[in-house]
């Protein structure tokens, strides 16, 4: 039996083998958070910082104006529209797909539409509503495409991997995955610029097969370009662990049972690769959302995202609180968008 | 061109529902043959079983029954219809994996539903179909645990019961019983006959375990090196065996390296290195001459004293007894031979009594066998 004193002498321990990380998390994250939370409320000093004046200017800046000179309600309704038709269209897809796999999940297709509904509403009414929300509506819908994309390409590239025979020549792929980690992110942001470049390499060919040049810079393609070149490998990582620890068998067991591949793929072996997916999609979400240098490179400033706008407060602007305020709605809608997608506690537990 | 029925279609004849004929069946990896030009016909309703030590082929020839593996050369045949390139998920066979392979993120109820979900059944008749397999494999109460929160034993049911609930034409067993524990293995093996016998499908039941493969099967395979050494009803195989490899395999065997010296009447007199001279050895078909192998079993082996009289129909000769050992339900003894090599008997212990007697390691005793006890092999 353990006495009090031995448990006690336990919890000294674990509370010493703690308190290094968490002193570090409290000083370089809790405390700069609520710094920048107090500093949305002052009163903004012309060429930086702040003056220690309270003030809810920034916030009603934000909320209540920059607004859109066509929002109204011809722009709510609109997006309603456009939110069911988008929940009709996913609903049919998935009842489709249900059927073709010969399953009921009724419910499950359902609340799929209802929330790819909701996503396009928001979205539409969020470009509406003002600059503020314009912005921050792109970077989640983006970072959740670049999620999907990154998805659709790194799930192929885990497979293949993961069935290569000789561990040579997996390490030597996984290497490969990872190369671009040792060059810095600016350089190689540059480098996509360079090739995409009006009078770069990539037009040359185009032009000398006979075409006009196009116009690939500071377009939304360069930017989703950009953002999935740079997260990929954040997918293809966990995406390979959850298909190397997963058995495969299984597979063969559900085609013995007479699934036909789709059905095997959806119904054994997505579940299967779940935790990996799931890894995966939050790093990818996060650093998607948070990208700075990619639509800064890449978008010309024609498409800000959150952290460019960030940006141009803290710098150009030398808006000091109005950078705070989009910081601190930053870090909600992420903490948000992060449990939307993970959901369940459950699931959770698997990360 | 229509494709082959064993996919679901109608079978053209009902009387050969069930049967699996392998044809001259090859499968390579790289350069190694794994299946040698097999032949083998299984028929309806038939408790088959592929004994075999690991690398034998005999899980190879399972797989390119279920569809996993396409042979090089020759054809499978199930139910009367060339099956060779139909893919596993049309074929109306069923396979109870090794590892058991249970879906982990679906309940036991759910893992039984899967064969019949996917073929679109309604949900009623899969809820009824789902119960039943469940009783029949005694499961019942377990159909909303996970694979997870189950014991070793209760998922290699869940296993069956998913691959039962189809109806298979043919129901595969790879290995079923090898991850659980002896006690857990004994009953399953009542349990696996149970079945069986009320299913009245085809099982083909892959083993290396020759104990397994004696009890359960109406015939038996014996293979080695991608080659059926041997197919026969387990009596046969045990009394029987058609080669050195099958006489080694299958329960413990004395082999004596021996010369033909004649043959009359389908007995054999033979001479061992020691210069003996053994009458009346049984032979299969006919040999004329030369090197072979003399197999007896050590339930067959007689050890007595040297001072006991001989028996009938026996022929003795003298060696050393020397080792004794107690098996608990038995024991065992060894005799060494003038030339040096060995022969073991074991004898089933009575209550009471010693079975070897008053013999004592280091004892001379003459040692034998009735003569229909031993059998002349290749060597």
């Amino acid at each position: 039996m353990q006495t009090a004193a031995s448990q006690r002498a336990r919890r000294r321990r674990v509370a010493a083998l703690l308190s290094p990380g968490l002193g570090w998390i409290t000083v370089a994250y809790v405390v700069p958070s609520v710094l920048v939370f107090i500093y949305s409320f002052l009163t903004p000093k012309l060429g930086g910082g702040v003056i220690w004046e309270f003030s809810t200017e920034t916030w009603q800046e934000i909320v209540a104006r920059g607004r859109r000179s066509e929002a109204g309600w011809g722009t709510v309704g609109a997006a309603a529209l456009r939110g069911m038709l988008a929940a009709a269209a996913a609903g049919a897809a998935g009842a489709a797909i249900a059927r073709y796999l010969g399953r009921g999940g009724a419910r499950g297709v359902l609340r799929a539409a209802g929330a790819v509904g909701a996503l396009v509403g928001l979205h539409h009414l969020a470009i509406a509503y003002n600059n503020y929300s314009a912005v921050f509506a792109r970077s989640v819908v983006w970072s959740l495409w670049a999620t999907l994309i990154c998805a659709a390409l790194a799930l192929p590239l885990a497979v293949f991997i993961s069935s290569r025979r000789s561990p040579l020549a997996r390490n030597a792929l996984l290497v490969a995955v990872m190369i671009p980690f040792w060059t810095s992110m600016l350089v190689r942001t540059y480098a996509i610029r360079f090739i995409l470049a009006n009078t770069g390499p990539l037009n040359s060919i185009i032009e000398g097969l006979g075409f006009d040049r196009i116009a690939f810079l500071n377009t939304r393609f360069s930017v989703m370009l950009g953002l999935v070149y740079t997260a990929l490998p954040f997918m293809i990582l966990p995406l390979y662990a959850a298909v190397e620890r997963s058995d495969g068998v299984q597979l063969e067991a559900a085609r013995d049972l007479g699934a036909r591949p789709p059905q095997v793929f959806l119904e054994v072996f997505v579940p299967l690769i779940r935790p990996g997916l799931i890894v995966g999609s939050v790093m990818v979400f996060v650093i998607s959302v948070s990208q700075f240098l990619v639509p800064a490179l890449l978008g010309g400033g024609k498409t800000n995202m959150i952290a460019t706008l960030l940006g141009l407060q803290f710098g150009t602007a030398f808006n000091w609180p109005l950078g705070a305020a989009i910081a601190t709605l930053f870090s909600l809608i992420t903490l948000l968008s992060l449990y939307a997608l993970i959901g369940r506690k459950d699931e959770v537990e698997l990360l | 061109m229509s494709s082959p029925t064993a996919g679901g279609g109608p079978v053209r004849d009902p009387a050969q529902r069930g049967a699996v004929s392998l044809r001259g069946v090859t499968k390579r990896f790289g350069d190694t043959t794994a299946v040698d030009q097999v032949d083998l016909d299984v028929r309806p309703r038939e408790f088959i079983s592929l004994l075999g030590p690991s690398g034998c082929g005999k899980t190879t020839t399972l797989r390119m029954v279920s569809g996993f593996e396409r042979p090089d050369e020759g054809r499978v045949i199930i139910s009367g219809a060339d099956t060779t390139d139909v893919p596993p998920h049309r074929r109306r066979v069923n396979t109870v994996f090794q590892s058991y392979a249970l879906f982990e993120h679906m309940r036991v109820a759910e893992n039984v539903a899967f064969g019949l979900k996917v073929k679109r059944q309604d949900r009623e008749t899969i809820s009824t179909k789902v119960a039943q397999a469940l009783d029949l494999v005694r499961l019942g109460e377990l159909a909303e645990r996970y694979p997870a929160q189950l014991s070793g034993g209760q998922r290699q049911r869940v296993a069956l019961a998913r691959a039962v609930v189809n109806q298979p034409e043919v129901l595969l067993l790879d290995e079923p019983l090898s991850a659980l524990d002896l006690k857990l293995r004994q009953a399953m093996r009542h349990e696996l006959g149970r079945l069986h016998t009320e299913l009245g499908m085809t099982f083909i039941f892959v083993t290396h375990d020759q104990q397994e493969a004696i009890t359960m099967s109406d015939r038996i395979a014996v293979m080695d090196q991608g080659r059926i050494h041997q197919l026969g009803t387990p009596t046969e195989i045990y009394e029987r065996p058609a080669s050195r490899f099958v006489a080694d395999f299958i329960g413990e065997t004395n082999l004596l390296d021996v010369t033909l010296v004649g043959t009359e009447e389908g007995a054999a007199t033979v001479r061992t290195p020691s210069g003996e001279v053994i009458g009346r050895v049984q032979v299969e078909g006919a040999r004329t001459g030369g090197e072979c192998v003399l197999a007896v079993r050590p339930q067959r082996v007689v050890v007595v004293a040297e001072v006991a009289p001989e028996p009938q129909d026996c022929t003795l000769f003298g060696g050393v007894l020397v080792d004794l050992l107690f098996l608990g339900d038995a024991t065992r003894a060894t005799v060494r031979l003038p030339d040096g090599s060995e022969l073991v008997a074991v004898r089933h212990n009575e209550a009471g009594t010693h079975p070897f007697g008053m013999l004592r390691p280091g004892d001379r005793v003459k040692v034998g066998w009735l003569h229909e006890a031993a059998c002349l092999l290749d060597r």
